[in-house]
Formats: C-alpha cells, structure tokens, sequence
C-alpha cells in the first residue's frame, strides 16, 4: 500500500513538472486555451440552444417572427465566438507545432553544459536512447502540449454544460426522484466502470511498450532491420564492400533477426490500444443511448410536463458532460502516461556536472609565461580496468616545441584530453602555474589552449565562422590565419558542407585539417596542440603544413603528436610514449643513439623505406 | 543529374499499388479493410436518428413500455456495431505498423540490388531519404490504406444525407454544396499559400535541425568544449527558432480567410435552415421528429462535403508520397545484363588490361580518369601513387566493375569485363578499401560475410594469423563465433581503428582471390605496425596480382612497378629506381616524403632542392 501511495505521490510529481515544463516553454500557452475553449464552448451550446428552443416554441405555437429575429441574433453571436475559437487555435497550434523543437533547444543546451566525460559516458548514451523510446511511446512534449489542451477542454465543457442542464436536473430529480436516482448512479457506474477498464488495459499497454524498449538491452530481441536501415550497423559506404565479397547471403540473415518479437509484440500492442479505445467508445455510446432513455422516460411520465426542446437539450447538456467526465479521465490518464515518458528527459535534465570547476580566474599574460607540470597523474577512462596514463610527470616548457610520438594507443591523445580537462586524473594532479588546474574557470582555463584534434569537428556555417566560432570576426585576421595555414582556393563566407546550408560547397579531408588549423591560430592561444594534423593530407600537402609550422607557432609553447617521425624533427624536445609512460625524452639526435630504444624502432620502421643508400 | 527517373502515377494506380503490396505483405489487411466500410456507413446515421425518434415518441405521448422498447432495442443494436467497428478498425491499424516494415526492408535491400554507381551519388541518397520519409515518418502507405475505405464511408454518408435533404427541399440542398465549394475554395487559397511557405519553412527547419543535432553531436563535443562554442551555437539555435515560428504564423495567418468564410457560410446556412424549417413545421408540412431529423442533416451534410474535401486533399498528399517511394523502388536492379555470358577462368590468375578508359562522374564537369591504357601482368606487384583526388580509388571501382567507363575497354584474363557477370568480375578481386564494414555479425561471419554454417574456419583462422591479429583475439578470449561490435551482444568485440583496418586484410585474405587491391591499408597504424604489414606484404601477395595504393611512397619499394597518377591519367611508370633517376614528378613526391628522414642521414642539409 506504501508503495503504491509512493508511486502515485512520483506520478503526481512528475505531472506537476511536466505542466511546468509547458508553461515554461511557451507561458502564454495555457491562458490562451482557456480562453479559446470558453469561446469555443458556449458558441457550440449556443447552437444547441437556438434549435431546442425553437423545438420548444414549435411545440406551443409561438410567433414566428420575434423567434426567428432571437435565434438570428444568437446565430451571430455564436459566430463571433466561433471566430475567437479559431483564431486563438490556430496560434496554439503552431505553438504546438514546434513544441519539440523548443524542447530540443533545452536538451541541446543542456548537452552543451555538461562535461565531456559524462556525455562519453555510457550512462548518458543509455538514457539518451531511453529518452529516445519514451518520446516514441509517449509522444514526447507534443503529447503534454496537446493533453493540457484536451483536459482543459474537457473541463470547460462540463462546467458549460452542468450550467446548461442544472435547471432541469434539479426539476427532473424533484419530480422522478427514483428514476432520476437510478438514472445518475448508473452513470456515476458506467463512468466508474468505463475509467477502471482503461485504466487496466492503458497499464498493460504500458508494460507492453516498455517491453518494446528493453529490447535493445534485451538483446537477442533487437531487430536487426532498424539498426541497419538507421545506418547504425550498415553504412552507405559499405555497399560496395557488400557487393564485391557478395554478401547479400549474410545480410539476408540477420535483416530479419528480431523481426518476429518485433512484429508480435507490436501486433499485441496494437491490440490492447484497441481494446482501450474501444471500452472508451462503447462506454460512450453506452452513455449517450442511457440519457436518451431516461430523459425520455422521465419526461413522458413527468407530471409537469417538460418542453420538447429541453427535452432534447438536457440530454445533450447531460451525454456532453458524461462524455467529458469519461474523455476527462482518459486525458488525465495519458498526461499521466506522457508524465512518466518523460521521466527520462528529466532525469536527462537533472545530470549534474560531476568535475569539480572551480572560480579561479587565469591570469592574463602578454608574455605567455605559463608553465603547465604533470605531477604523478594516472588515469583510466570510465568503464576501463587499464590505465591509459599510468604516474604520468612531465613539465610542458614555455615556448618550447615538443613532439609525442609513441605506437597506437600509448596514451598520447588521452594526454592531451587530460590537459584540457575532458577529462580529470584518477591521481595525481596537473599544475598551472603551480596551481591545481581544477581550480581555475574553466572558460577561462580554455582560452589559454589552441587544439586540432585527430578527429576534429567542423560546422557547416561559413568558412569565417568556423575560423572565428562566433558571427562578429575579424575578416583580415581569418585571412591571414587561413593563409598560414595553408588554405586557399575558397571565399571566407563560402559553407564548409550541404547540411546547413544547400549551397556550400563540398572540402576535401585536407581542406578541411586546413581550416581547424585555421580556427586553432584565430584563436590566438598560449598554447596550440595539434593531434596527427597531417593524417589526411598528400604528400605535398603535409609538406606544406611541416614548413609552416615554426611560422604557425612561432612564440607559443607547441605539441604535436605524430604518427610520422618526420615531423618531430622540427621539435628539440620529443617524447616517447609507451603503455601510458614517458619512455624517452631528447632531441632526435640523442634519442636515435639507443638503437635498443622505441624510437629507434619507430624511427627506423619509417625512415628505412626512404633511405636511397 | 538523371540517374533515377521520376514517377508520375496517378492516384488510383498507387492505390492500386498499394492493394496490391498490402496484399502480398497480408491478405487479410484487405478483407478487414473492406468490412469496416458498412459499420462506417450506418454508425453517424444514428447521430440524427435518435433525436427525431426521441422527439416523435414525445410528440405521440408513447407509454412508458414503448420508449423503454423503442429507444432501448436502438441503443444495444447501435453499442454492438460501434465495438465491433472499433474492435475492426484497431485490429486493421494493427497489421499495419508491420506493414511499415514491408517497405523499410525493400527500401534497405535496393541498395545492393541496384548499380553501385546508382546507389553511391547523391541522388540516390536524396531519393533514398524521400522513401524513407514517406514510408516510416509520414506512413504514407499506410494512410492510404486507411484514408481509402473512409473516403469511401464519407461519400456514401454525402449521398444517403443528400437523399435526405432532397425530400426536403432542393434549394437548401444547392446551397450546401455551393457552400461547400466556396469553403473549399478559400481552403485551396490556404494550401496553394502554405506550399510557398513550406519551402521556407523546410530550409528554416533544415537548419535549426542541423544546429540542435551538431549541439548534441559526441563528435563535435570536444570543440565545442575547446572553443567554448555553446554561447554562440545558442544563440544560433534560438534565432533560427525564431525564425520558424515566424514562417509559421505567417503560414497560419492565411488560414484565417477560410475560417472566416466558413463561420459565415454557416451562418447563413443555420439561418437560411431554421427559417425555413420553423415555416414547414408551422404550415404543417413536417412534424417536429422531422424538425430534428432534417435540422441534423443540414449541419450533418456540410462536414460529410469537408470530410471528402480533406480526405481527397490528404490523398493527393500521399500520392506525392507514394510517387517519391516509387521513384525509389522502380530504380532497376542490376541485372546479369551480358547476354553472351563468357565464362572467366581465374584458375591461373589474373591480368588486368585497361584501353583508352575514360570515366567521368555523372555531376562532374571533367573525367576524373582521362584516357588511361595499361596492362597489369599476372602476378606482378603494382603500387599506385598519387596525391588526394587523383582518381586512384576511382580506378579500384572502374576495375572491379563497380563503376562503367564511358569510353575504353577494361579486360580481365583478356575477357571484355561487359561480357562478364557481375559475380563473375568481383570474384576476381580481394580488396581492402579506406573504409570498415563491420556488420553486428560474428568474427567468423565477418571474414567470410557468409552465414555461419558456410564459414570454413581453417581459412579464417589463417586469415587472422596472417592479418596480425590471431595471437591478440586468443588471449583476449576471442573466438570466430563471437559477436562483433555491441548491437547483438553486450560482451561483443569493439576495435580500434588499427585493428578493424587488419580485420579488413583478414577479410581479403578469407576470399584468396587471385587479384589482391589494397587501398591505403595502413594509414590508421603506427610505425611499427605498418612496417609489420609491409614485411608481410610479400608473403600475402605471393602468386597473386597485386595492387598496392598508398600516398607513403614507402610501399612503392617492394612492387615490380609503379604508376604515378596524375590528373586521371598515368604519368609515369617504373621501378622506384628508374622512376627516381627519371628526375620527375614521383623523384619529387619521394624526395618531399623523405626530406626529414634523410637530412639525417646527410647531415649537409636539404640535399634535394628544399
């Protein structure tokens, strides 16, 4: 029992925080409805009212002419309400239009802020794909939207139509009390009845769904054709592969893997929805034909005798407002299922950063005199037994170029990560400065890094932009910066890619590398990093970038990790990294003297291939 | 430009169409369809009925007994037909989710079926999203299945109504549907706006979906962090929402007008109804059942005509939609198209010839391989040199048939490959591309990309030992039945980048085809690494044929020859010694690559010219 109570008093929260949610994303939403749905309603009751009284008057043989000249001005009026209905909708529609888009803008906003090392993580992959299912099953924001809408008219529509009818209940009940008694408790019933049976089957569609979206951790269940159809296990790319090792056979079998569960659990899914609407609907129809009964009976055995048209209009008023306590109840029951969906998006919300950021602010240096130590760090990432950097110490010296290079997975681009604080040590800590990194602004703490990742990014915004990451720039500074970087050929405001816009124009890998060298010496930093910045360039092209590269750091304190040596020779402090360790540290010339030593090896595995001896 | 041909079929042939693929996908989903119609038919009747046969007992002072008879025996008939008709309809949107799937899986398999150099352009792409869109977000198939029987439901109602009203008075009939029309012609002012906006409003959404996708990119998350990008890819993100909800009020401004007409035209019609009715009741002509019965059809009669404009209207919709599914799915296949089938020998290897080949992208303005003649002798050992975009992956495909030259020859073994089949061709290539497919498969499967029960695990374990990786997968536990990456199984192997590439040379060496072509097959390994796989090269390659791409011109020393490509074309060919003598353009791209690598050994400096 108290767990139930608990688990009503969550529901009730997370209801509550949806409506928030829908106020907070469009405040004026709300009152809007409201005032749409009266307008709506008593435009709607006006035209019952008009026809059951002239009924009425038929019945006694009024005079035409003041009647018709009465219901010609309700006419009217029930017109211009209509008029405020539509207009009021059809803002509210729009508003519901893009109510996934102003929720999208929250999330991203969301995802900006929190740390890289919890968005790699696989806790916020598994909620993200959870979030994803639940927006699927529960309509997502749209669903709060437009069930606020469905409640809220629902409520309206009883109070108009209690209001409408409450004269004659009261007469009705007075004369037939029995009947009348008899009449309300069996509706009181069928609303009772008609909200326990949804209730049942809206639970066990409910639990259906979330078998459905255990699927992928359920993973014998997966299927297959999603995941190749959504590019997640199949690439267009690798067509061609497919094709020449002819291996149609092969992806034939696992296309349908999954299928049957899939198919099956849907079919029964789509199977208890039916179910659930179709109680709804008959308890409807139910209803409506009981009110037609009763009233019917009632008025002809009614001593004092009730008009035609009322007759009528009561059991209008009384199935509208059965019907709206019945859809009432359905409503609260899908906010309520729309409430739970999103529980996941507010779990989403909630994530608090888990690295510590501190206040401090950098301190602003013309000369660039910062000095960064590693002092014993060790690190392994999330969710990995080994350590990929294993009492790391090493002192970056100002102004000094140095290179890294070591074999695949040595630790050399986690060390960079370290550096810039994507990720914090397990131990050990890093100093700027001599003070703990950790407690620097982090914004602050950035300005000092210039950094082209292996797998940098670009947008596909204008070249400018993309150098300047803002839309106020400096046009001859990105110029300039463009051109020590080798990039040419391209106007500044051209896009880099279709996505954004339609008419960009499409960069090769290198143009590309260009550009996120580009943005890093824009940016104007104590220190530049550059990770492989050569990997996709040609010969001549990496060359190039080589030849630059005093003139590209001329007096900031450079690393530049490689996988060919070649470039390291510009650099008179190197550093070779194994298994997450400094194993060697020198200029080329003392470190090619230990022919046992790892960079003799690496050097060597490359340089032999050039000698012309 | 025109690779794939837009489909124009009109509406009832892609119903047709669509009867005839929900067929095939289940036979009942057309029976069902076709019951429901009648129960759509009578249902609404009842809506008008009830209220004159309440009215008329009233009127006639029935007993108790007859209204409890009356009413009673109505309302249970008409609670078994709304179950059973909604039991109907949801058992029928049912079988349709999967039908979703039907046209997913054929949109998925017209990848492979159809030419590669079809489903590689972009053109395909954007065919292959419209399809996509349709047939799993707008489930256009499957509205059409349901739109139909209700457009069906919706004339009949229009003209039982129309039967109605027609013992009532023609007149009021021709206003109903002169109003109708006029609605309706107010509505279309709206679409024909909403199609102007909708561009502007697909563009505006375009971007805005972009932005929000890059903020919540794991990719792009490092820069974002780096160069502090959230403040400005905010405000980007809330400008461009802005934006959208400007295009959209705009677009919900000109529903105003029909709405306007609307109201009024029913105004009228209310007005026009009641005056006339109040004067038949008055003078006699009907009774105040028929007051009811008549007055319920008026207001009944104008939403059947909206019912029918607005089905139609979507309809027209979807078939927009079907056609954009069919423009996709009516791509042909690639068919065995030679009719005078050579059979290919491949038992003493191969030898590949190209004459006077020229091949040139469909979008492109000039031939990205211009003209270009050689001859690869059986088991001779070729390097292909080039910088980026000289078109050496565009020979690969040119050579193994996935692309048609426009002019020149291409013979395998001396065979014209147009009078070979395409299985024929590929079985005379092993090739290790730039890229990785790795398919939620297990490793055995992934060598051999055949099912299982047809893998021949001598071979693949072989494969592994000489790729690099057998002695690493045995101490990491790791069989050839065990799953690849973390889709089937959550224990399932994930790779570095190094070892995918040596898994793909695995893969090669799996199909031991007598032409090996190895694309760039180290560029994602250290040193060390990639000197390992350059020992091995000459073990992998023995008694093969062999094409070695690389941009390290390292690799070119231990080929017999080597060709330098340039502009589309063959520049120069030789050995690395003939080459580097000739003094020209590879003596240049060797000399940039190992300028570092030499200054060492000759400490006089940048003995070549730099």
């Amino acid at each position: 029992m108290a767990s139930k109570f608990k688990s009503f008093y969550k529901n009730y929260i997370i209801s509550k925080r949806l409506a928030h949610t829908v106020c907070e994303l469009y405040p004026r939403y709300i009152p809007m409805t409201i005032i749409r749905h009266i307008a709506g309603r008593l435009s709607a009751f006006t035209g019952i009212y008009v026809s059951t009284m002239i009924l009425s008057e038929l019945a006694v043989h009024s005079p035409i002419r003041p009647l018709i000249i009465r219901s010609i001005i309700l006419l009217f009026a029930a017109c211009i309400l209509r008029l405020i209905n539509t207009f009021i909708e059809k803002k509210a529609e729009v508003i519901r239009e893009f109510s996934y888009e102003m929720m999208d803008c929250k999330n991203a906003e969301k995802m900006m802020d929190l740390d890289y090392q919890d968005i790699e993580g696989d806790y916020l992959r598994r909620l993200r794909e959870r979030i994803d299912t639940d927006n699927l099953w529960g309509s997502g924001i749209y669903g709060a939207f437009i069930n606020t809408d469905y409640m809220i008219y629902q409520c309206i529509n009883i109070i108009v139509s209690a209001a409408m009818a409450a004269s004659v209940i009261s007469t009705l009940f007075h004369a037939e009390s029995l009947i009348s008694a008899v009449f309300f408790i069996s509706l009181t019933l069928i609303i009772i009845f008609n909200t326990a049976m949804q209730f049942y089957y809206n639970k066990k569609c409910f639990a259906l769904q979330d078998k459905i979206s255990s699927e992928r951790d359920n993973i014998e269940d997966t299927d297959l054709l999603n995941e190749f159809m959504d590019y997640r296990c199949f690439s267009d790319t690798d067509i061609k592969e497919a094709k020449l090792y002819n291996a149609e056979e092969l992806i034939y079998k696992y296309l349908d893997y999954g299928k049957q569960f899939y198919t099956d659990t849907a079919n029964s899914l789509a199977k208890e929805e039916g179910k659930y609407y179709m109680t709804g609907d008959v308890f409807r129809i139910i209803s409506k034909c009981l009110c037609y009964l009763f009233i019917t009976i009632m008025a002809a055995i009614s001593k004092n005798a009730v008009a035609i048209g009322m007759v009528i209009r009561y059991v209008i008023c009384i199935d509208e407002m059965t019907d709206s306590f019945l859809a009432l109840l359905r409503d609260i029951q899908s906010f309520l299922k729309t409430a739970k969906r999103h529980d996941s998006t507010f779990e989403y919300l909630d994530m608090k950063n888990s690295m510590y950021h501190g206040k401090l602010p950098v301190e602003k240096r013309s000369d660039n005199e910062y000095e960064i130590e590693f002092r014993n760090v060790s690190f392994k990432y999330p969710g990995n037994n080994e350590y990929s950097i294993r009492n790391l110490s090493l002192k970056l010296r100002i102004g000094e170029k140095m290179a890294i290079v070591g074999k695949n997975g040595s630790g050399k681009t986690t060390m960079i990560k370290l550096l810039c604080r994507l990720y914090d040590p397990q131990e050990g800590e890093i100093l700027l400065n001599g003070i703990d990194i950790r407690k620097f602004d982090y914004k602050e703490y950035m300005q000092l890094f210039s950094i082209v990742f292996q797998d940098f990014a670009l947008l596909d915004f204008s070249i400018a932009e993309n150098v300047a990451v803002s839309d106020n720039y400096d046009k001859e500074n990105i110029e300039e910066c463009l051109k020590l970087a080798g990039f040419s050929g391209h106007e500044i405001d051209a896009f880099c890619g279709k996505k954004y816009d339609e008419n960009g124009i499409l960069l090769s890998g290198g143009e590309k590398q260009k550009i996120a060298i580009a943005r890093a010496l824009y940016k104007n930093s104590a220190f530049i990093l550059l990770d492989e910045p050569t990997a996709s360039l040609d010969p001549v092209a990496e060359y190039e970038v080589y030849s630059a590269f005093n003139e590209i750091t001329k007096n900031k304190t450079a690393v530049y990790i490689s996988h060919r040596l070649s470039s390291c020779r510009f650099c008179n402090d190197i550093i070779v990294f194994d298994n997450g360790r400094i194993v060697q540290r020198g200029n080329h010339d003392s470190l090619i003297k230990d022919k046992d030593s790892l960079y003799y090896k690496l050097w060597t595995a490359q340089a032999k291939y050039y000698s012309n001896s | 430009m025109n690779l794939i041909r837009e489909k124009n079929y009109n509406l009832i042939q892609n119903i047709i169409y669509i009867a005839r693929c929900s067929f095939a996908f289940d036979k009942s989903i057309v029976l069902t369809l076709l019951i429901i119609i009648p129960f759509g038919i009578i249902i609404p009747v009842f809506d008008i009925i009830f209220p004159k046969i309440a009215v008329e007992l009233l009127t006639k002072k029935a007993d108790v007994f007859t209204i409890l008879l009356v009413i009673g025996s109505i309302s249970i008939l008409l609670t078994l037909l709304t179950g059973v008709y909604r039991y109907m309809s949801e058992a029928r949107e049912s079988r349709l989710t999967s039908f979703i799937r039907y046209f997913r899986k054929k949109i998925f398999l017209k990848a492979l079926s159809c030419k590669y150099c079809i489903s590689e352009s972009t053109e395909f792409n954007t065919k292959r999203e419209a399809a996509l869109m349709v047939s799993y977000y707008s489930r256009s198939a499957v509205q059409i299945c349901l739109r139909v029987p209700a457009l069906i439901i919706d004339i009949a109602c229009f003209l039982l109504y129309s039967s109605i009203l027609s013992t009532l008075n023609i007149g009021i009939m021709v206003y109903l549907i002169a109003s109708a029309i006029i609605v309706y012609m107010f509505a279309r002012q709206e679409t024909i706006c909403a199609e102007h906006t909708k561009e502007d409003l697909a563009k505006a959404r375009r971007k805005f979906n972009y932005v929000i996708r890059q903020c919540q990119d794991i990719q792009t998350a490092k820069d974002i962090r780096i160069y502090n990008m959230s403040g400005w890819l905010t405000a980007r993100m809330k400008k461009l929402l802005d934006d959208l909800l400007v295009i959209a009020h705009i677009r919900s401004k000109q529903g105003y007008m029909s709405q306007i007409s609307g109201a009024v035209m029913d105004l009228i019609r209310d007005g026009i109804a009641y005056t006339c009715l109040i004067i038949m009741t008055i003078k006699g002509n009907i009774g105040l059942g028929d007051f009811m019965l008549y007055f319920g059809a008026i207001t009944g009669f104008s939403n059947w005509v909206v019912q029918i404009i607005y089905h139609i209207k979507s309809l027209r919709i979807y078939n927009i939609d079907i056609n954009a599914l069919r423009t996709y799915l009516d791509i042909p296949d690639e068919t065995n198209e030679s009719q005078n089938t050579n059979s290919l020998s491949l038992k003493n290897g191969a030898d590949i010839q190209f004459e006077h080949v020229s091949f040139r992208y469909p979008e492109a303005s000039h031939d990205i391989i211009h003209d270009i003649s050689f001859h690869i002798h059986n088991g001779e050992h070729i390097a292909l040199v080039g910088l980026n975009g000289s078109g050496k992956t565009t020979l690969v495909k040119l050579m193994t048939g996935l692309y048609e030259p426009q002019k020149g020859t291409i013979y395998i073994n001396g065979n014209d490959i147009r009078t070979l089949n395409r299985e024929q061709i590929f079985s005379a290539y092993s090739i290790v591309f730039q890229d990785f497919m790795i398919l939620p498969a297990t490793l055995g499967e992934n060598i051999a990309l055949k099912p299982e029960h047809k893998v021949d695990k001598k071979r693949a374990s072989d494969a592994l030992i000489h790729a690099g990786l057998y002695d690493d997968f045995k101490r990491r536990g790791i069989t050839l039945s065990s799953y690849m990456t973390h889709t089937l199984s959550k224990k399932g192997i994930l790779l570095s980048g190094g070892e995918k590439q040596k898994l793909m040379l695995a893969r090669a060496l799996y199909k031991n085809a007598p032409f090996l072509v190895l694309d760039e097959p180290t560029s994602a390994l250290d040193p060390l690494a990639e000197k390992n796989i350059y020992e091995k090269y000459r073990t992998i390659c023995k008694e093969k044929t062999a094409l070695f791409i690389s941009h390290r011109l390292a690799s070119t020393q231990f080929s017999d020859r080597i060709f330098l490509l340039k502009d589309g074309n063959i520049i120069e060919s030789g050995t690395h010694d003939e080459l580097y003598k000739a003094n020209g353009e590879y003596a240049r791209l060797y000399k940039v690559q190992s300028h570092y690598y030499n200054t060492y050994k000759e400490k006089e400096g940048n003995g070549y010219g730099f």
